[in-house]
């Protein structure tokens, strides 16, 4: 039985604590491997095979590139779903940004009012 | 109750004419096997004396034109994380035998044959599996052995300044080729001793890719305490010299099942 996966060390895995793998690291794991059905009783829609090594090129070129420093695609919303999350974070912390700097210039504009009413009221002293 | 995933493919609809199989498991009762919620397929099973296939219905077209992509959010991503998280469930409730990805059948008659055809073996292998799990030793030695003189430059100047610049970097090579050495013996160390505890390995030794090394250990519950104590002083080992190191399980068996089903149609 396998309830709850531990994890030691790091491994160049996404993640150190156990938690979601990267998907290549649940490619690597599933590609390729389990009972396999032969014989005509069989429908193969998927070609596994060729779609094994279109994607072990992929990531053996994800890999060799990570060797050489070039991670762009960590970065990117589309790629990683790391970057999606911590897009969704900044779009949310602008939006809270956005709704408290409404709030701070509401009082402020109440303020003004509030201010010019009796300036205008006495004759508009105030204008130079 | 472990619950199983819902199905993103497909439903339990009319138009629904193919069976995706997930696993091999003990021929266990449909309580085992929840419903799913609004909108998900019901997984089901069809069991053949002790042995049972877990499977979904799926409309075929649906897994047609199934790109390579890696990327998360992409529809072959969503396929294999769906089929590892099914497994992995399965895993949960008892011992089971993963059944490559992408696997479809035409009707429960094709499945019903393929079970009794490889009764014999089928149950071999799952008694094999039965109460262990797979645990996967990874280890990448790029960040261990990198090139220390790669990016400095020759001096500019000066009588010998190139012939020093060569010498530093042959030191270098050799001081990388003995850190490799002494990397390799570690990890072939760590190998032999988990290979030891292990019920089964796969292959002769760790199996290279580039500067990453990989191997899956078959464990019982039973060696699991002593497996995770010598990990865990090999792998604080390798990633003190700088390597990258991890042991993740346990996993369902795939890579434990290496098992050929035949059967024919008109058998």
């Amino acid at each position: 039985m396998t309830n709850g996966i531990t994890q030691i060390g790091t491994g160049g895995m996404t993640r150190r604590a156990p938690g979601p793998e990267s998907l290549a690291d649940v490619l690597e794991r599933v590609l390729d491997k389990g009972v396999v059905i032969i014989g005509d009783v069989g429908v193969s829609i998927l070609d596994i095979e060729l779609l094994t090594l279109k994607i072990r090129l992929l990531i053996a070129s994800a890999d060799t590139a990570r060797d050489m420093g070039i991670d762009w695609w960590t970065g990117d919303p589309f790629f990683s779903s790391e970057a999606r999350r911590s897009e969704a974070e900044i779009e949310s912390l602008r939006d809270r940004i956005a709704e408290l700097e409404g709030q701070v210039q509401q009082p402020e504009q109440d303020g003004s009012k509030a201010a010019a009413s009796p300036t205008r009221a006495d004759g508009g002293s105030n204008e130079k | 109750m472990t619950q199983l995933p819902e199905t993103p493919m497909g439903a339990n609809t009319p138009s629904a004419d193919c069976l995706y199989v997930y696993g091999i498991v003990d021929a266990v009762t449909d309580a085992l096997l929840p419903v799913r919620g609004p909108g998900g397929a019901t997984l089901q099973q069809t069991a053949v004396g002790p042995l049972a296939a877990v499977h979904c219905w799926i409309d075929p077209s649906e897994l047609d034109d199934l790109e390579a992509d890696i990327a998360e959010g992409s529809r072959l991503a969503a396929l294999v994380r769906h089929h590892d998280e099914v497994v992995r469930a399965l895993a949960a409730i008892g011992p089971v035998l993963p059944v490559r990805l992408g696997t479809l059948l035409p009707d429960q008659a094709a499945l019903t044959e393929l079970l009794g055809a490889g009764d014999a073996g089928i149950g071999t292998a799952l008694d094999r599996v039965r109460d262990c799990g797979e645990w996967e030793l990874r280890v990448n030695m790029s960040g261990a052995v990198a090139d220390e003189s790669a990016d400095e430059q020759p001096e500019a100047v000066g009588v010998g300044a190139g012939t020093n610049y060569l010498m530093r970097r042959q030191n270098e090579r050799r001081r990388q080729t003995q850190l490799r050495e002494t990397l390799d013996a570690k990890v072939a160390a760590l190998d032999a001793e988990l290979a030891q505890l292990a019920t089964a390995a796969t292959g002769a030794g760790m199996s290279y890719a580039g500067s990453g090394a990989r191997r899956a250990y078959l464990v019982h519950e039973s060696a699991r305490n002593a497996v995770v104590a010598v990990a865990a002083q090999g792998i604080a080992e390798l990633e003190s010299a700088g390597c990258d190191a991890a042991l993740r399980g346990p996993l369902p068996p795939y890579s434990f099942a290496d098992v050929r089903l035949e059967a024919h149609a008109d058998a």
